[in-house]
């Protein structure tokens, strides 16, 4: 909220210095978000009052005026604004006035007459943003006195952040209050006394909603139509960020910015005499003060005419053009309520109206209960002042509700609480300087929070309001005493630390991407998914919840591709979300990965290679050897009838990873043939390698066995290399068990040391090379037996696969 | 016999000078051929030592072996000398440029967003506090209502809250973790809580998706003093800063009581004021007494028990912890980026 230093001042008398009040709201509660001048520097610049005003003799849109600026000749200056007539008062610059611009006023001639100074409009003077025409200062303006003192403008316009809690802060009254408190002086309440009744109008009122508590109204009749708002007054809106826009509205502004009641003035001419608060029909229409015509939604609490039936107002949020004061407007019915703030809320919230209003956001916060007359009083006095008018009687409905809640308060919990030894004196002290009324109970106290203080319910709030006014900064640290408990640090876990440090080392980058992806993007990949679906999405790019994480990888390999990046190997671990038939979803945390490019930087050693299946492989093995259970993850061959298997893969290349009989993950090349799709869908350049992507859930590679030592063997091993021709359809997999389980545990190790097809080899089959390393815990192996097991292996391997041994 | 002698030692000389030109390995072998072959003088000599006078036998017999050592010494020198520089000449060859770089992989990176969770666990580990993650996807009870924000809180709409079709919603805060924590633990606990929230934010300065840490500690006896001196402590070891100035304001939230912001000392400029904390303060962390009705909500009776509760932005951590001047260089993953951390 934006508010008037000098405003503040003239209601809570300190001595401090801006910045010392600004600290002291800031440090309690009362963010001050900025400080600025309630006007920018300009210097030179009076009162004046146009004498005459006659057209300029070579120009059409220039006149000559004579200006009395209160010395002994009147000034020649030549305008050129629509609204300048004889005997208006206007700030005039005069020769040697610095205007906020930096401009410097001096003597000119404008085609070919000169002219001695310059009359000024609001905008040149920094009060607005945009102006037509002068500024128009009152009639009574005194011609002579400097506009800088004039207008009040060596002032500051303090905003300050107000939390939704404090509500009763949305007023100068309220700021005034909390200010008095933090500096511990009294605050000097505005005098309003009541209005003197002149006419005998009356208004049947009725409620029809339990959402209206309060409802208090009066009529004033025969305002002058022709009065202007005082300009103190639109400064001080002005000041608060409101424009003048009518006079009696900028009265009803101006008295709830002073005291935090939002109030509506309608026009008396166009009422019949009945008001109605009751909740909106179906079916019903309200044209808006802002003109908009809004279909009502039930349960929308309205001011509605009795007799017409026709809704006036939008209860607490917005007025409606039919019954809205105009130029015109002579007799008013004022109206000051008291509105539920669950109420309010609702409505705002309602997607339908879209408003967001001075009235709605103090009433949505909490308007002091108790102050409803009191601001009718305030508002009768200010337009009975400045616009003239014969006040009616106070119509009053409803009742100021109590909200008196008394709440005992021990002096042990504050202490206790804050690890402190405030006196009870000094505690005392500060809650009655916040408005609280105290009584005495034994070791403590009964405390009644004051009608504005909605935040205070429990005696922790009053803790509170105590520490804060106490000064937090005076709170003293002191660490917290905990009994010596070693945490669990169990083996058996491999933490995601270590995980993505192997892949850091194995040079892949860690990206973070959104969990929420573009629908149609991640269908790509998935085939049409059902996925969580976010309701009110920032854009459709990010309109539901990622099932893969590799949406975002392919749009961070575009990002790169389309920044001349060459090579490109990111992961990332984090949630994805599936959903299953039933509607069910999981949140899964995955480890995803996606590699483009050389296998290693471009070097001078080696031979450039693109990084291929067994690249990718390779880094997940070492995660899985991480965990000390290599042989529980296996990569099996992609089947193309697969559910899985997308036109965008190639199947050929690309596998699913198991744990033990669990699918786990699976690790996938891009199809050639799909370039141009995937292109597309991800902004990737024309032309691009393939791609391999990764993943995997992530529990299986933080299930770790705990190594257990076995004795290595004394005796010599006997390595024998066999090359077998086959079918090469037959997986390599298929033979290592076959010969692991014909050779037991005599059989050491097991390396496939060449893979080859072709020249010297029949087509379809392939020649697999096979190095045995036998040893044995107990003796040196003779060379007889290691010749039976080798001569076992052979046949068996012909018997199932027809394997061959390849001739040397 | 003088003369024998002296034809010893002529031949030695010869050897000597012979050996001296030889400069390689073909040379030295000419040498040995006609110094020390089986036709060579001295071998000659040796030959007719028998028929000398027997007194003469042993001096001659003697000189001409002398002779042979001596060369056979300067020989094996020699041919060290050559065999050095031979293998020096190859050496020379295949020396290495040591400047050229290594071969295989690089070191990849780790988000900085991670790194500094890393971080932030590392140091609240340290002191025992438990890493509890929750869930993204939260209801309404966990992520509102235990939080004392019930459905007309003003609040509530602040926070601009993605909703799910299925009824649930993106947490916007890492709070609820507080609440599934009480309930599945018993008192006392410390806990703290990475991970992602979500918030319909999206400018300059906020992504709709961003990092939050909760933290909580419920004991007997807890107040005010040990909050801030967790905190304070906290923000001095991140940034290893011990004298690092950090403040409290009083502030609000529905699940505090009292709650307050803590403001540290700009760790860019040293509280000097600069373009990014204007006046020296950065504010960077909410804070506050676990609010009596949140306890109950999760399970905790606030006669016996009180707690603080603590929650702040890694993200903007992070970009102060690494100097990172915009927000959206964090999720854009641009490669460069991401090497540099």
């Amino acid at each position: 909220m934006k508010i008037s230093e000098k405003w503040l001042r003239e209601w809570v008398s300190i001595a401090s210095p801006r910045h010392v009040l600004v600290d002291r709201l800031t440090s309690c509660g009362l963010e001050v978000d900025g400080i600025e001048p309630a006007a920018p520097i300009f210097s030179g610049i009076i009162i004046g009052q146009v004498l005459t005003v006659e057209k300029h003799p070579n120009a059409d849109k220039l006149r000559l005026c004579t200006v009395n600026v209160g010395e002994a000749e009147p000034l020649s200056i030549i305008c050129g604004a629509a609204n300048v007539r004889e005997s208006l008062k206007i700030p005039v610059a005069k020769i040697g006035a610095v205007l906020p611009s930096g401009m410097k006023i001096e003597k000119a001639k404008l085609r070919g007459i000169e002219s001695f100074g310059m009359l000024c409009s609001a905008k040149e003077l920094g009060l607005a943003e945009v102006s037509e025409g002068l500024l128009e200062l009152p009639d009574d303006a005194p011609v002579g006195e400097v506009v800088r003192d004039y207008l009040n403008l060596d002032d500051y316009i303090l905003d300050i952040a107000i939390t939704p809690n404090r509500g009763d802060c949305l007023s100068v009254q309220g700021l005034a209050r909390e200010i008095a408190a933090e500096h511990n002086v009294p605050y000097q309440p505005v005098e309003i006394k009541s209005a003197k009744i002149a006419v005998d109008d009356h208004l049947d009122i009725s409620i029809e909603s339990p959402r209206c508590l309060h409802y208090a109204g009066r009529v004033i009749k025969s305002i002058n139509a022709n009065a202007k708002t005082p300009i103190w007054m639109q400064e001080r809106l002005r000041r608060s960020g409101i424009r003048s826009i009518h006079p009696i509205v900028d009265v009803t502004n101006y008295v709830m910015l002073e005291l935090g009641q939002p109030m509506h003035a309608f026009d008396l001419s166009k009422l019949s005499h009945q008001i109605v608060v009751r909740e909106a029909r179906a079916g019903e229409k309200l044209t808006l003060l802002n003109g908009v015509e809004v279909s009502l939604v039930p349960k929308t609490l309205l001011i509605a005419d009795g007799k017409t039936h026709q809704p006036l107002a939008i209860a607490g949020i917005m007025g409606g053009v039919s019954s809205s004061v105009t130029t015109e407007t002579q007799d008013i019915f004022l109206e000051s309520a008291y509105f539920h703030p669950i109420y309010a809320f609702e409505s705002v919230n309602a997607k339908q109206y879209g408003l967001h209003t001075d009235s709605s956001y103090r009433f949505e916060r909490g308007v002091d209960p108790a102050i409803q007359i009191r601001a009718l009083e305030r508002v009768t006095a200010l337009i009975l002042e400045f616009m003239g008018g014969k006040a009616g009687p106070i119509i009053d409905k409803g009742s100021p509700i109590e909200l008196k809640r008394s709440i005992i308060l021990y002096e042990q919990k504050i202490n206790q609480l804050l690890g402190t030894d405030i006196s009870p004196k000094e505690i005392e002290a500060i809650l009655t300087s916040l408005g609280c009324q105290l009584a005495k109970i034994s070791d403590g106290w009964r405390v009644d929070a004051p009608s504005y203080r909605f935040d205070i319910n429990q005696e922790v709030d009053l803790v509170e309001e105590v520490a804060r006014i106490y000064g937090y900064n005076r709170l003293k640290e002191k660490s917290l005493s905990a009994p010596l408990i070693l945490t669990d640090r169990s083996a058996y876990t491999i933490s995601v630390q270590q995980i993505r440090m192997a892949l850091q080392y194995r040079d892949y980058h860690e990206v973070v991407t959104y969990s929420f992806i573009d629908p149609s993007k991640e269908n790509f990949l998935t085939g049409p998914t059902k996925r969580l679906t976010i309701k009110n999405p920032m854009t459709s790019h990010m309109s539901e919840m990622r099932t893969t994480l590799w949406t975002g990888l392919l749009e961070v390999l575009a990002y790169n591709l389309n920044r001349q990046a060459d090579r490109v190997r990111i992961f990332e671990i984090g949630s994805r979300f599936k959903v299953d038939e039933t509607g069910g979803y999981q949140e899964e945390k995955v480890l995803s990965g996606l590699v483009y490019g050389l296998n290693t930087q471009e070097t001078w050693s080696t031979n450039k290679q693109l990084a291929d299946f067994f690249d990718i492989k390779n880094d997940l093995e070492v995660l899985f050897q991480q965990t000390g259970r290599m042989n529980d993850f296996r990569f099996v061959s992609f089947d193309r009838e697969d559910a899985d298997c997308k036109s965008w893969v190639q199947w050929e290349k690309s596998a699913i990873i198991y744990d033990r009989d669990q699918r786990i993950g699976k690790l996938y090349v891009t199809n050639a043939l799909a370039a141009r799709d995937i292109a597309l869908h991800y902004g990737l350049p024309k032309e691009f390698n393939e791609i391999c992507l990764f993943e995997l859930l992530l529990k299986p590679l933080q299930e770790k066995v705990l190594a257990r030592c076995q004795s290595i063997s004394k005796f010599p091993s006997v390595r024998r290399d066999l090359a077998f021709v086959l079918d090469q359809s037959i997986p390599a997999e298929k033979i290592t068990e076959n010969i692991q389980k014909e050779a037991g545990n005599l059989l050491i190790n097991l390396t496939i040391f060449d893979v080859y097809q072709g020249k010297g080899i029949e087509p379809g089959k392939k020649s697999l090379a096979i190095g045995l390393t036998f040893q044995s815990q107990d003796r040196t192996l003779n060379v007889e037996e290691v010749h039976e097991l080798v001569d076992r292996i052979i046949k068996l391997l012909q018997n199932t696969f027809a394997a061959t041994l390849r001739e040397q | 016999m003088q003369e024998i002698l002296q034809k010893i030692e002529q031949l030695q000389r010869a050897a000597e000078s012979s050996i001296q030109s030889a400069i390689d390995e073909k040379m030295t072998e000419q040498v040995r051929i006609d110094f020390l072959g089986k036709n060579s003088p001295l071998t000659e000599l040796l030959k007719t030592v028998g028929k000398l006078p027997p007194s003469e036998r042993p001096v001659i017999g003697d000189a001409v072996n002398k002779a042979k050592d001596y060369i056979q010494l300067l020989m094996f020198k020699k041919k060290a000398d050559i065999d050095a520089k031979t293998m020096g000449d190859r050496m020379a060859r295949d020396r290495l440029d040591v400047t050229l770089p290594g071969r295989g992989q690089q070191l990849g990176s780790l988000h900085p967003i991670t790194q500094v969770r890393d971080r932030i666990e590392a140091l609240f580990s340290s002191i025992g506090f438990d890493v509890s993650e929750g869930f993204e996807i939260e209801d309404e009870w966990h992520n509102f209502e235990a939080l004392n924000i019930p459905a007309h809180h003003p609040a509530r709409n602040e926070q601009d809250t993605f909703y799910l079709e299925n009824g649930k919603l993106l947490r916007t805060h890492t709070s609820p973790v507080q609440i599934r924590y009480m309930l599945e633990h018993q008192p006392p606990m410390r806990m703290i809580a990475p991970g992602r929230v979500y918030r319909r934010d999206f400018d300059a300065t906020h992504t709709p998706m961003f990092h939050q840490t909760e933290g909580l500690v419920i004991d007997r006896q807890v107040n005010f003093g040990h909050l801030k001196q967790m905190i304070s402590q906290f923000l001095r070891r991140f940034f290893e800063k011990n004298d690092l100035q950090v403040r409290f304001r009083a502030s609000y939230f529905p699940f505090t009581e009292p709650s307050a912001e803590a403001d540290m000392q700009c760790v860019l400029c040293d509280g000097k004021g600069c373009s990014v904390c204007g006046n020296g303060w950065l504010e960077i962390l909410g804070c506050g007494m676990v609010h009596p009705d949140v306890l109950a909500a999760g399970g905790i009776d606030s006669n016996e028990f009180t707690g603080y509760a603590f929650g702040f932005g890694m993200d903007r951590l992070a970009m102060l912890y690494f100097g990172i001047p915009d927000l959206r260089l964090v999720f854009e993953n641009d490669i460069r980026f991401l090497r540099q951390f």
